[in-house]
């Protein structure tokens, strides 16, 4: 099958490559379910672990956790959330992309920030947890041993720092501060610089700057900006996403009516090439029927044409049976009796026989003519003639095969001399005039007239006989073919066919008015006052022919 | 034919739009399974990992191989043997023909419960600190370039292939070794069977011990899964302890990392577990007694000055921190 561009199909391959176009496109900016579901997840998930970290640094404030676990897998599990979520998935729009990774950038910064102070806190926290826990206890000892030595001031310097520091450590003022400060320094001054002393102020000093450092870094672990940055962050995706889904099922559908168009442009195409092909068939049966038609005409005509030369070889066999039988018996009883018989039966016999071979030598003549005609050998060879004496002789000789008829003669005083070949100009004359007395069995007159008319001899023979029908003048010159009539006048159906070739091979042309019961009128015209130069002119294809 | 074919690849196109197209996931867990809460400050050591099995055989075979090791000597089996707690004993490691190492090598079981590896807390993952070992002079002394070519002209070709779609690469290396550190867990000390509420576990001495670990402020510090590794501490905190001695470099810990001020002397607060097994101790293996090194860390920690009483208790409680290392050996 070859293709050939249509413009159905130009424009399904063109819709077909901005499918494609378009799909690999929407391969690369599509949303990828996965990509999207780890970083929506990274987004609520940064905001969650932010929020439960603060959480966990109020609960290891307060020691209701004392242990770090928790807090250092939330900070670890932030760090590595940051961190994937630098680098947004790449369906987003550049624009969006761009914001969100700023925010990204900004958020990991903050986190690093807080992160960093989370580190603090832990420290600091972890010491300011054992000096809470132990000082009360170092203190309480140091006041009782004080006590028991009966040093009631030292003692009473003990209890100040410990409700000195507890009240700054439940408070934090600034009011305490001072107070638990005031209450060291009154320790020291007291110069006790026992051990146990020394341990309990260490752990005072501690108490008091670890309390403000671990307020501090609480304050600036909860007051970081990670905590709006990541819900700013899981907003600005979300709405990323929107843009990017929007954007998505809007394009789906292009592709969709992209698909659609494919398929009903490839339908149509189909479609078309189904009717070209139809017609194309439609089109070879209906040249394949006209040949069939030419070839049954052919043949039909084939088959006519070898009817009539069976038709023609029939007749013609029974034409000539008819004369032969005449010679044969004729011959035969001559033979027989021809020396007993008067002479006056013995030549009633012999012109019989001559009778019968003039008719086969007539019908002879007949069928060579037509034969010749037919294989288109039959000659023109004109020469000059003497018109009077040669229409005289003609119809002399057949007004004496008649008693009924008067055979009345027309023409000029005189011709100008004429062309004409002889042979063919005596078959005319012949066959129209035998014809004229033939079919008017009733007799009558018959009129030949010749004229003049420029270069053409004009002859018209006129009978008052039985006349042609319309139908029968339709085939009047064809062989054998004879009008339905006739009746019982014998003929071969051979004489008008061969008038029409001898005019046909003159150059000349023939008409015939009749009416049936009243008579026929046979025109002949031939063109014989020429030069004869000017005669072979008239007639080239003739004249050609001749020289073949 | 041409047109046809089109309509095949925009067809199949619309098709392929649906396939999921990425690599199966063949990642490992980055953690053993998170440690149970037991209201204490210490919990124990979960009993069960969730690592893939084929890329902690890798890791396990790797760990023992020394075509890791520039002249194809050493292994990380040569500081870490498991048959000494998992360090090689010493208090700097030395290995023939190369320099001494800075600090003193630390156990590498359960290390994947510290939040970070080296006493600086230089590295946050086991994969980053893979570095210091593999490329350090004074340890293999390799380069990644060269122990991934010779990883793939060798049969460990096809174990990563096995693993991995990528076979042989620098990051699956990391992992392959990371995942089997992940799996060298001492779980079922007895301490974590008396956690688990065991009371038999323990004997009365290691009980008053680990009250005593409570007591004096240990546990501030050491505590969480590991007793310690989550937490980065100053190494005198309330007494001095570098003064009137000249420090060496690695005694700057976190500053080395930092370059802050106050990070100086600021280590990663040192995991427990093993404790027994893992001397000598700090960061540059001075002491080699466990019961100095817990007086050390009183008085310069705590700002306490322990009996030998109460030492000799902490120390038994330390003790039923050994867990078993059985199935690692």
């Amino acid at each position: 099958v070859r293709f050939g561009i249509t413009p159905l199909r130009a424009a399904w391959v063109v819709a077909s490559l901005s499918l494609v176009v378009q799909w690999i496109h929407a391969m690369q900016t599509d949303i990828d379910a996965r990509a999207h579901d780890r970083y929506g997840r990274d987004t609520r998930s940064a905001v969650a672990a932010d929020a439960r970290l603060n959480q966990q640094i109020m609960q290891s404030r307060q020691a209701l956790v004392t242990h770090y676990d928790a807090l250092t897998h939330t900070s670890s599990e932030l760090r590595e959330t940051y961190a994937r979520l630098q680098a947004p998935p790449t369906f987003l729009e550049d624009v969006d992309s761009s914001e969100i990774r700023a925010l990204a950038t900004e958020s990991v910064a903050a986190f690093n920030e807080k992160s960093l102070a989370v580190e603090h806190f832990k420290s600091e926290n972890a010491i300011l947890r054992n000096s809470a826990r132990f000082f009360p206890l170092a203190a309480e000892e140091l006041r009782a041993r004080k006590l028991a030595a009966g040093d009631l001031e030292g003692a009473e310097l003990v209890t100040q720092l410990l409700l000195a520091i507890r009240s700054h450590i439940d408070l934090a003022g600034l009011a305490e501060l001072e107070r638990a400060e005031l209450a060291i320094e009154a320790l020291e001054a007291s110069g006790d610089t026992s051990e146990d002393t020394t341990v309990v102020l260490l752990h005072a000093v501690t108490l008091i700057e670890r309390t403000e450092r671990v307020l501090d870094l609480t304050r600036s672990i909860l007051a970081s900006p990670t905590t709006s940055l990541a819900e700013q962050l899981d907003a600005r995706y979300e709405r990323a996403v929107d843009v990017t889904r929007d954007r998505a099922s809007k394009r789906r559908t292009l592709m969709a009516i992209t698909a659609l168009a494919i398929a009903a442009l490839l339908a149509a195409d189909v479609v078309q090439r189904f009717r070209r092909d139809a017609r194309r068939e439609r089109e070879t049966a209906e040249k394949l029927s006209a040949a069939n038609a030419a070839l049954l005409r052919d043949k039909l005509r084939e088959k006519e044409l070898s009817d009539l030369k069976g038709r023609f070889v029939t007749m013609t066999s029974h034409e000539f049976r008819t004369p032969l039988s005449v010679i044969l018996s004729s011959i035969e009883l001559l033979e027989a009796y021809g020396e007993r018989w008067p002479p006056a039966k013995r030549s009633d016999h012999y012109v019989r026989v001559k009778t019968a071979v003039g008719t086969m030598r007539e019908l002879l003549d007949a069928v060579l003519v037509i034969g010749r005609s037919d294989a288109g050998r039959l000659e023109c060879k004109p020469g000059p003639l003497d018109i009077p004496r040669f229409v005289r002789e003609s119809v002399d000789a057949v007004a004496s095969t008649t008693m009924k008829h008067e055979l009345r003669v027309k023409m000029p005083e005189s011709l100008p001399p004429a062309q004409i070949d002889e042979k063919l100009a005596v078959h005319v004359f012949t066959n129209l005039l035998s014809n004229a007395v033939k079919y008017s069995p009733a007799g009558g007159p018959i009129d030949v007239v010749l004229r003049v008319a420029g270069p053409d001899l004009v002859l018209s023979v006129r009978d008052r006989g039985i006349g042609i029908s319309a139908t029968d003048r339709a085939r009047l010159f064809e062989s054998f073919h004879r009008g339905n009539n006739v009746g019982t006048i014998p003929g071969t159906g051979l004489g008008l066919a061969v008038v029409k070739r001898a005019v046909d091979a003159h150059g000349g042309s023939i008409d015939v008015t009749s009416a049936e019961g009243e008579g026929t009128t046979f025109t002949v015209r031939l063109p014989v006052f020429v030069e004869a130069g000017a005669q072979r002119a008239a007639a080239p294809e003739r004249a050609d022919s001749r020289d073949a | 034919m041409g047109s046809r074919l089109l309509v095949a690849l925009s067809l199949s196109g619309l098709a392929l739009g649906c396939v999921d197209d990425s690599p199966a996931e063949l990642d490992p867990p980055r953690r053993a399974a998170e440690a149970r809460d037991v209201g204490e400050a210490i919990l124990p050591i979960p009993t069960e990992l969730e690592l893939d099995r084929r890329t902690v055989d890798l890791g396990r075979r790797l760990f023992a191989d020394p075509i890791l090791s520039k002249g194809r000597d050493t292994t990380c089996l040569t500081c870490h043997p498991f048959a000494n707690g998992g360090a090689d004993g010493a208090a700097r490691s030395q290995l023939p023909g190369r320099e001494m190492l800075a600090v003193n090598t630390p156990t590498v079981f359960n290390s994947s419960f510290n939040y970070r590896l080296h006493w600086n807390g230089r590295f946050t993952s086991l994969e980053d600190q893979l570095d210091v070992p593999l490329t350090s002079p004074k340890v293999m002394a390799s380069t990644y370039e060269e122990v991934l070519r010779r990883l793939r002209d060798s049969s460990y070709a096809a174990d990563f292939s096995a693993i991995w779609r990528d076979g042989v690469t620098e990051r699956n290396f990391r992992v392959a070794i990371a995942t089997y550190e992940r799996s060298l867990i001492t779980p079922r000390s007895r301490f974590d069977r008396f956690l688990e509420g065991d009371a038999t576990a323990i004997s009365q001495t290691e009980r008053e011990g680990f009250e005593l670990f409570k007591s004096y402020g240990c546990i501030s510090c050491h505590q969480g899964v590991n007793v310690g590794g989550n937490l980065m501490q100053r190494f005198g905190v309330l007494r001095d302890y570098f003064a009137g001695r000249a420090p060496s470099e690695a005694d700057l810990g976190l500053y080395l990392v930092t370059k802050r001020e106050e990070d100086k002397h600021v280590f990663r607060v040192a995991s427990l577990r093993n404790v027994a097994r893992t001397g000598p101790y700090f960061h540059d293996g001075s002491v080699t007694s466990l019961s100095e090194a817990v007086k050390i860390m009183a008085e310069f920690q705590l700002g306490r000055r322990l009996s030998e009483e109460h030492t000799k208790r902490i120390v038994a409680f330390l003790e039923t921190l050994t867990g078993d290392a059985e199935g690692l050996l």
